[in-house]
């Protein structure tokens, strides 16, 4: 399982983890039952302190994304994402950008505008 | 929870790492005396075809075993423990100072294992001095005939001379940021001190700093044997000066190691 | 001279959230109380509380010359303390110094530690007669790890071969407590990486406590749980990571002609930008409170955003007018109290 973090940004490594872990189950990326890497090595593979995993896992137990079954491992749970989850995932990101936009004076009504138009083109420049 | 409990070094292993440190020394040490010993064959073989005259001239370069011969040992002795201390100055907080184990005999058991080695070229030179004496002797169609006023104790001199110097090097190693400084700083004063209390009219003190050199316990008669030469009459002391000259600087040496020692066990 | 900080100052009180240096209630394997030390007529450490919570990964950070190296050599009995005492695992540095040196594993600031004249293997020979506990297995395990030519003389090997092998003599011998010197200085990344794989396996496998003192915090921003930063000799904050996330944020704020600052945005102003009709505050308190107070002053925030560990070190260590203020604050709190 390929987890990517990053340590110099100011978001807690541990919800970086979380929401990694979180994504690739919703996402289907991580099956129901899998099992996911122990501690150690997802600490080694991360370079992150050991504690930060445990803190993690913790929570994706506490969020009902994992299962940590005693001596076995932790293991992933069987979930969908809901369209609650779905749509704080994009009010996140709607207020970076708002956020950005308010920088350079930007009004949000111009924004959607931007956006609208920056998907046209550069999702028919991709294609 | 004790702090009375005394973690010690071990033994072997510091003296293995000493012998690692001054093998190269010794080896030098050897060379060197293999070199001085080439040559006093070669000379000898050639005196041998000589005259009788040239002979008994060469005798002023004696070439058997001479207690003054020792001045040597303290060179080695000095030498030596700077070279075994150079890696662990305590200046510098040096590896050595960072070792789980009681600072006081850590620096205690590693000049005794250098001592060891001290002693061992000590003896190895004696040993080369009588066995060298014996073959010129024999080069030369002499029969052995040792230096005149020469006794069994005289062989001890170059080993406890060697001792002396190294203990108070080792203690000036210890004690001081600026061993070589002390090193060199401690003769120069000596001498300057000589001089001015001989010229500028001290004379009590004079004689008494000449007396810790040349005085019946100085430090001459514990690197000689008190044995000197005066013309070409050798001059002797009795053991008893000797071996008095050696307790005085040898119990000093010993107390200002283990001073030096006990003042290191705090690092300032 | 004329730098000589004057001490002994007041102790710095309370346990309160709100403070910058804190001292933990947990369990603790490194502590130092009254801390200073003094060299000639300059105090180079001044009423340092160090505290390091057992367990924890701890970052000593602060400029060159801060009195990091002088707090650890401290604690390995290399320097003694001028005025207070420092504890390791409830045992005086000090009057148990060799108890101490032998439950932790040390890697001093110099990189010519040992002897340079040894091969690798004759060092490390050496070295595990000094510890009880040293683990053989390991020390091998690790030296295949380390890529070490065991038959090199220590001399000849490059910074990063040489730190290896400091590292592998820290670590052999398991300790409770290992104290990291500045260990990354003079490396490359790729070394650097390699050191910080070692110590993440280290104490995944065996719990231990560390202090890492360096001046690149970043470098160690995905281990450390604590940090300490020191600067001058004096504490400047000592708090758990996740204290220092949440109660640090950069304010980015449109604001009305002849705004002025609320008393309460001056107490917790940490470094302070400003252009005409914009401020950027790094302050140091609860998000709610402060965005409350900002918002009522007449300000338009428009962006709160937390630091990175760099950027958080910054404030807390560059020296900026609004520190001033904020430390001045804190006097006053305890002046008052």
């Amino acid at each position: 399982m390929l987890i990517a973090v990053d340590p110099h940004s100011p978001t807690p490594l541990y919800a970086q983890i979380v929401d990694e872990i979180q994504r690739a189950v919703a996402l289907g990326r991580i099956a129901p039952d899998e099992l996911l890497p122990s501690v150690r090595q997802l600490a080694v593979d991360l370079r992150i302190n050991p504690s930060t995993v445990v803190q993690a896992y913790r929570e994706l137990e506490r969020l009902g994304v994992v299962e940590m079954r005693k001596g076995l491992g932790t293991y992933a749970l069987r979930k969908k994402v809901t369209a609650r989850e779905r749509r704080a995932i994009v009010r996140e990101v709607a207020e970076r950008a708002l956020r950005d936009g308010f920088r350079y004076g930007v009004t949000a009504a111009e924004l959607l505008e931007g956006i609208r138009e920056a998907s046209r083109t550069a999702l028919s420049k991709r294609a | 929870m004790s702090a009375t409990t005394v973690f010690l070094p071990s033994a072997r292993g510091l003296q293995w790492i000493v012998f690692l440190r001054l093998r190269r020394f010794v080896a030098w040490a050897a060379f060197l005396f293999a070199a001085f010993d080439t040559l006093l064959i070669i000379a000898a073989s050639r005196a041998g075809a000589t005259t009788q005259a040239v002979r008994q001239a060469r005798g002023v370069v004696r070439m058997e075993y001479d207690p003054q011969q020792s001045f040597l040992l303290v060179g080695i002795g000095i030498l030596m423990c700077m070279v075994l201390w150079h890696d662990d100055e305590p200046r510098r907080r040096a590896y050595f100072w960072t070792l789980p184990v009681n600072r006081f005999w850590h620096a205690a058991m590693k000049c005794a294992a250098g001592w060891i080695i001290v002693t061992g070229l000590a003896v190895g030179f004696v040993l080369n001095m009588m066995v060298m004496g014996s073959l010129l002797a024999a080069l030369q169609h002499y029969p052995v005939v040792p230096h005149a006023s020469l006794q069994a104790w005289h062989y001890l001199v170059p080993l406890v001379a060697g001792t002396v110097a190294y203990l108070f090097t080792t203690s000036i190693m210890l004690a001081s940021d600026r061993p070589v400084a002390w090193l060199i700083g401690i003769p120069l004063t000596y001498l300057a001190s000589r001089w001015t209390t001989q010229n500028f009219g001290y004379p009590r003190l004079y004689s008494m700093l000449e007396s810790l050199w040349s005085g019946s316990h100085g430090m001459c008669a514990l690197i000689t044997g008190g044995l000197t030469q005066i013309g070409n009459y050798p001059a002797t002391a009795p053991f008893s000066a000797w071996a008095g000259s050696v307790v005085v600087w040898s119990a000093l040496a010993l107390l200002a190691v283990a001073g030096a020692a006990q003042w290191r066990q705090r690092l300032t | 001279m004329t730098n000589a900080i004057p001490f002994p100052g007041p102790a710095l009180r309370s346990d309160a959230d709100g403070t910058l240096v804190q001292r933990f209630d947990r369990e603790l394997a490194i502590e130092s109380r009254m801390l200073g030390k003094r060299y000639r007529r300059a105090w180079a450490l001044s009423d340092v509380a160090l505290q390091v919570p057992t367990g924890a990964v701890s970052l000593f950070v602060g400029p060159n010359g801060a009195g990091k190296s002088t707090t650890i050599r401290i604690l390995l009995d290399l320097t003694r303390a001028t005025t207070g005492e420092a504890m390791v695992l409830g045992h005086s540095a000090s009057a148990e110094s060799t108890w101490v040196r032998r439950h932790v594993g040390y890697v001093p600031e110099q990189l010519d530690w040992g002897y340079g004249w040894l091969t690798v293997a004759q060092l490390l020979t050496y070295h595990s007669r000094y510890y009880p506990t040293w683990d053989d297995a390991y020390a091998q395990r690790l030296s295949k790890a380390f890529n070490l030519q065991l038959g090199q003389t220590m001399r000849t090997l490059s910074k990063g071969q040489g730190r290896r092998v400091h590292l592998l003599m820290a670590l052999a011998h398991r300790p409770p407590v290992l104290i990291l010197d500045e260990p990354t200085d003079g490396l490359d990344p790729l070394m650097r990486e390699g050191v910080l794989e070692t110590l993440v396996e280290h104490i995944a496998e065996s719990p231990t406590t560390l202090l890492i003192s360096t001046h690149h915090a970043y470098e160690f921003e995905a281990l450390a749980d604590h940090v300490s930063v020191i600067r001058h000799g004096t504490l400047q904050a000592q708090l758990p990571m996740e204290t220092l996330r949440e109660r640090l944020r950069r304010y980015q704020a449109r604001i009305p002609a002849q705004w002025e600052a609320p008393t309460a945005v001056m107490k917790a102003l940490l470094r302070r930008k400003s252009a005409p009709g914009e401020i950027e505050y790094t302050l140091w308190g609860d998000e709610t409170e402060l965005t409350a107070v900002l918002e009522q002053s007449g300000a338009t925030l428009w962006n709160v955003s937390r630091l990175n560990l760099s950027d958080a070190m910054i404030a807390l260590l560059d020296p900026d007018d609004g520190k001033q203020s904020l430390r001045s604050a804190q006097e006053d709190s305890r002046g008052i109290s």
